[in-house]
């Protein structure tokens, strides 16, 4: 059926013609007290973000300097001993784990060169666009630097944050995406992949990364 | 204060002390009660089986009892609520009878509600001691709000040991016609219904729905079982009695 | 459009049939009581829970009423950001749009997400019947599939399945052995699926929102396969009721604080994915096509009537599902529809007014008004299973009609009501003995048939109510109270 028959089809039965300008609308989006919740302080925001993603069993890490950061980095790869590794292209990315990654950079994965190994990859390093602390949320956009499956193919996922990418609640992070043409995918990611399709047993690490690691630079 | 009572059918016939138990409480509050004859169903059975028709000609009947009543207090939220909720529904195109539909509307009150909320009742010196636990019936909770009226009447009894029903928001089973027309999962209801009822081991189950209350009873009574079934009314009355003799 | 699975068996048969399966009760009653717990957890957490519910209703009525002007931006914005969009009338023609995708495509492989509006169209029959396979990769869809079966919950599609019949699913798959161990079962799915992501042509998912103002579709997941399914295939294929809209991303913002909640108790699910057209040509990874097919299939028809309207305002959370005390007694299968609970009593009938079968859903509810109470927009279901009802008789003759004819015409008037009841009075005296035991005649009747399978009858040895009003009012005048 084309669009305009399929769509004068819906006016007829709505009882009126077919509208051409904006409807008007009285209320938008979410309940105005919830616009207004922000927590004002940076700390807050930090505090509620790690607070909400290790409820739902994200491991989170807090580091005071680059350096601290790039020294967990190191020692998390340490005792997780991957075969295989994925990273974001995105120049921030490797500037701030190139010089940790030197030691495993056999391992890292090409994943146009090698698809299949890349579905199985062990470890995934990712920094994020954005981070929701109502929620404990990673906010992940798409781009040539920033491939999908990074975050998702991995049985590890580890998500470099900064405390300023850290907003208050969804509907922030949403605003930023209004009027500009968006990115092909922006992923919230909240907590490990996780199922309870079998007698209501939880298990985690159904399709998605089983353990998402979060280092957080304060 | 002129209140008429809205009997119902099933506590015309089949439960009078139910009402009589309302009447003699209202009457202590030093309220006139009357009660007009020419009253009988609100309507509900065929409105809820879809007969939309033979349920209006029914629910005339209430138009003209209570046409001069002050208010109009009746022991079910759930014939009360038939009255909100669906009344302007049936007389959606009849506008003198809509007219008379919203001033009924707005005097009648479920029991409970109309002792909490008009009259402001907060101790009526009762005492009950009995465990007891009670099923907030659907439509009188859900369709009229009626949730924390009957507890505060209960809670203010003296010597009573209140229990909670676990799972008490879940329906009965009743549903007027569906009791019969669907009585294999009916029945799985209000078998439900009674197990959480027994777990209690209350000895007495209160509501404020004598269709509810009576489907329940039935099942209990099937199961030989000696826990007591009373209408919110008839427990205060007992309550209040207990305490005068 | 044929949605019954069924059709040789009544309600009233395949809700029997269900109360007679133990394992399915209790599993339904625990997963639905674990649902409906966390749920209200999470909603009261919110403190305001009904001011959210208000506005989710606000926006979705808006949405409804101007849904053409949001489907034509929509599209507009999809084709902008280098998608196509179809419309299909009926569950036939989304399928046939479908198909002739996958064909030019050369598909062999599709993997799907859970999608309720592909179920309605039975898209998986429509490709497997010209050779490609479908592959479900939600896991509870994905272990109905392999059993031949239909989702019985709208959230949790394999209620219920019990792990040892899932071990042995998956092992008749695997041919070998996979114990029944919640982790070794998903660590099988996850291994096997994986070989479908890479292999599949075509990646195809529902949508739970999609945004007017950008042409985005917005998918809610837990486990990851709908990134999966949106990532690794070359072509993606949306297929959505065309009611899914919501206007704005502030809108959005909404809807994702009432679907988790209300559907799985959570703030939000693991994974919530908005997609914007197909993937850049420079990217790396991500469809190279997106296809997104609109379907109408019998829901244009409550447009403009202010009784069922509404229904199109469901989110497709299952809340109601998981709140109803019937769907809690007989699970989802015993409606015979696609779409079961609350919600399937009311939308099957709505999408398929021409079967006569589907309408004796309308029945299968004790107005309860639970499913309303839980319902993240406030879709009155309970007022519309009534109307529902009084849609139906009215085309329909039968004891029943006659029954509510003599009804009404006794108890209009106050004289011929006494008079019946006294008359039942006195059959009462010889039927009923005490409650307990009936005549032989009475208890041939259906409907004390029905009652008595758990009930006794009630009884009563006093005179009416109204037959003691005289003496009664006589006594209060009098001042004689309380005795």
């Amino acid at each position: 059926m084309n669009r305009e028959a399929f769509l004068l089809h819906l006016a007829k039965q709505l009882g009126r013609p077919e509208i051409r300008n904006p409807p008007k609308r009285e209320q938008i989006g979410a309940p105005d007290h919830w616009k207004s919740f922000v927590l004002p302080r940076k700390s807050e925001r930090v505090d509620r973000f790690c607070q909400e993603a290790r409820t739902l069993g994200a491991e989170v890490h807090c580091f005071e300097t680059q350096q601290q950061l790039q020294e967990g980095l190191q020692a998390l790869l340490t005792s997780l001993k991957p075969q295989s590794i994925l990273r974001w292209d995105h120049t921030e990315c490797p500037a701030m784990i190139d010089s940790v990654l030197n030691r495993w950079k056999s391992r890292i994965v090409d994943p146009i060169a090698d698809p299949s190994q890349a579905l199985h990859a062990d470890v995934g390093i990712t920094t994020v666009d954005f981070a929701i602390a109502d929620t404990g949320t990673l906010v992940l956009c798409s781009d040539e630097q920033k491939s999908r499956g990074v975050s998702l193919f991995p049985a590890h996922h580890i998500a470099i944050v900064d405390a300023d990418q850290i907003r208050t609640r969804m509907g922030e992070v949403l605003a930023e995406f209004r009027g500009g043409k968006p990115p092909s995918a922006i992923h919230f990611i909240t907590g490990p992949s996780r199922s309870s399709d079998i007698e209501n047993d939880l298990s985690i690490g159904v399709h998605g990364p089983a353990v998402l690691h979060i280092l957080v630079k304060v | 204060m002129k209140v008429a009572i809205f009997i119902t059918c099933l506590v015309d016939q089949f439960f009078p002390n139910v009402g009589i138990s309302m009447v003699r409480l209202l009457h202590r509050q030093g309220i006139h009660v009357d009660f007009p004859t020419n009253q009988t169903c609100c309507g509900q059975p065929a409105f809820n089986s879809g007969y939309t028709e033979e349920a209006r000609r029914v629910a005339r009947t209430l138009l003209d009892a209570f046409e001069d009543a002050d208010y109009v207090v009746s022991p079910s939220g759930s014939c009360v609520g038939m009255i909100h909720q669906y009344y302007p529904y049936l007389f959606q195109d009849d506008p003198e009878n809509l007219k008379r539909v919203e001033n009924l509307i707005d005097k009648t009150y479920e029991f409970s509600q109309f002792l909490v909320n008009v009259l402001k009742v907060s101790d009526l010196d009762a005492t009950f001691p009995h465990r007891v636990t009670y099923h907030p019936s659907c439509h009188g909770s859900r369709l009229l709000g009626i949730k924390q009226e009957p507890l505060q009447l209960l809670k203010q009894i003296k010597g009573i040991h209140l229990i909670p029903l676990p799972g008490q928001e879940d329906c009965c089973g009743f549903g007027g016609t569906f009791s019969v027309k669907m009585s294999g999962l009916s029945s799985a209801m209000v078998k439900s219904k009674c197990d959480h009822i027994l777990e209690t081991h209350a000895e007495v189950l209160v509501g404020t729905d004598m269709g509810c209350l009576m489907n329940i009873e039935g099942n209990l009574r099937q199961r030989e079982t000696s826990i007591r079934v009373l209408h919110l009314a008839e427990l205060l009355f007992e309550g209040v009695n207990a305490h005068v003799t | 459009m044929h949605m019954l699975l069924n059709t040789d068996q009544s309600l009233t048969q395949r809700s029997e049939h269900a109360l007679k399966d133990s394992f399915l009760r209790q599993a339904v009653q625990f997963t639905t009581e674990r649902l409906r717990e966390k749920k209200e957890e999470s909603t009261n957490a919110l403190g305001d829970w009904e001011l959210w519910r208000e506005r989710g209703r606000q926006i979705r009525a808006h949405t409804i009423q101007y849904l053409d002007y949001y489907l034509d931006q929509f599209a507009t914005n999809v084709e902008q950001a280098g998608g196509q969009v179809y419309f299909a009338k009926d569950g036939v023609e989304a399928a046939k749009i479908a198909l002739e995708i996958a064909k030019e495509k050369r598909a062999k492989k599709v993997v799907k997400s859970k999608s309720m509006v592909t179920e309605e169209v039975e898209i998986n029959t429509v490709f497997e019947k010209e050779g490609i396979a479908c592959v479900e990769t939600d896991l509870g869809e994905y272990i109905v599939q392999l059993a031949k079966q239909t989702p019985s919950h709208i959230i949790i599609p394999a209620i219920h399945q019990t792990r040892e019949q899932i071990a042995q699913l998956f092992s008749a798959e695997q041919g070998k052995a996979v114990s029944t161990d919640t982790k070794a079962l998903t660590a099988f799915a996850r291994q096997k699926l994986r070989e479908a992501f890479a292999q599949a042509e075509i990646g195809m998912t529902g949508c739970n929102f999609a945004i007017a103002e950008s042409g985005s579709v917005v998918l809610f997941s837990n486990e990851g396969n709908i990134r999966m399914v949106t990532t690794l295939p070359k072509t993606q294929i949306v297929m959505m009721g065309m009611e899914r809209m919501v206007p704005t991303w502030e809108d959005l913002e909404v809807m994702a604080n009432l679907l988790p909640r209300s559907a799985t108790g959570q703030k939000l699910t693991a994974y919530m994915s908005i997609l914007t057209g197909p993937k850049r040509s420079d990217e790396k990874d991500g469809p190279e096509e997106l296809h997104i097919i609109i379907v109408d299939n019998g829901r244009s028809k409550q447009l403009g009537d202010p009784k069922f309207q509404a229904i199109l305002h469901c989110i497709r959370c299952g809340a109601c599902l998981n709140v109803c005390p019937v769907y809690r007694q007989i699970g989802g299968h015993a409606y015979g529809s696609v779409y079961p609970g609350p919600i399937g009593a009311v939308l099957s009938p709505l999408l398929n007014p021409e079967d006569e079968q589907v309408q004796e859903l309308a029945d299968a509810s004790s107005l309860c008004g639970a499913c309303y109470d839980a319902c993240p927009v406030q879709i009155p279901l309970h007022d519309m299973l009534v109307y529902l009802r009084e849609r139906r008789v009215k085309t329909q003759g039968g004891i029943e009609k006659v029954a509510f004819r003599g009804y009404s015409a006794i108890f209009r008037h106050q004289a011929t009501f006494q008079w019946m009841m006294k008359t039942l009075r006195h059959v009462q005296k010889w039927s009923v003995k005490d409650g307990s035991r009936w005549s032989s005649f009475l208890s041939r009747l259906p409907i004390v048939q029905g009652w008595v399978r758990s009930r006794r009858l009630p009884y009563s040895t006093q005179r009416s109510f109204r037959e003691q009003w005289k003496m009664l009012q006589k006594e209060l005048e009098e001042g004689v109270d309380n005795q």
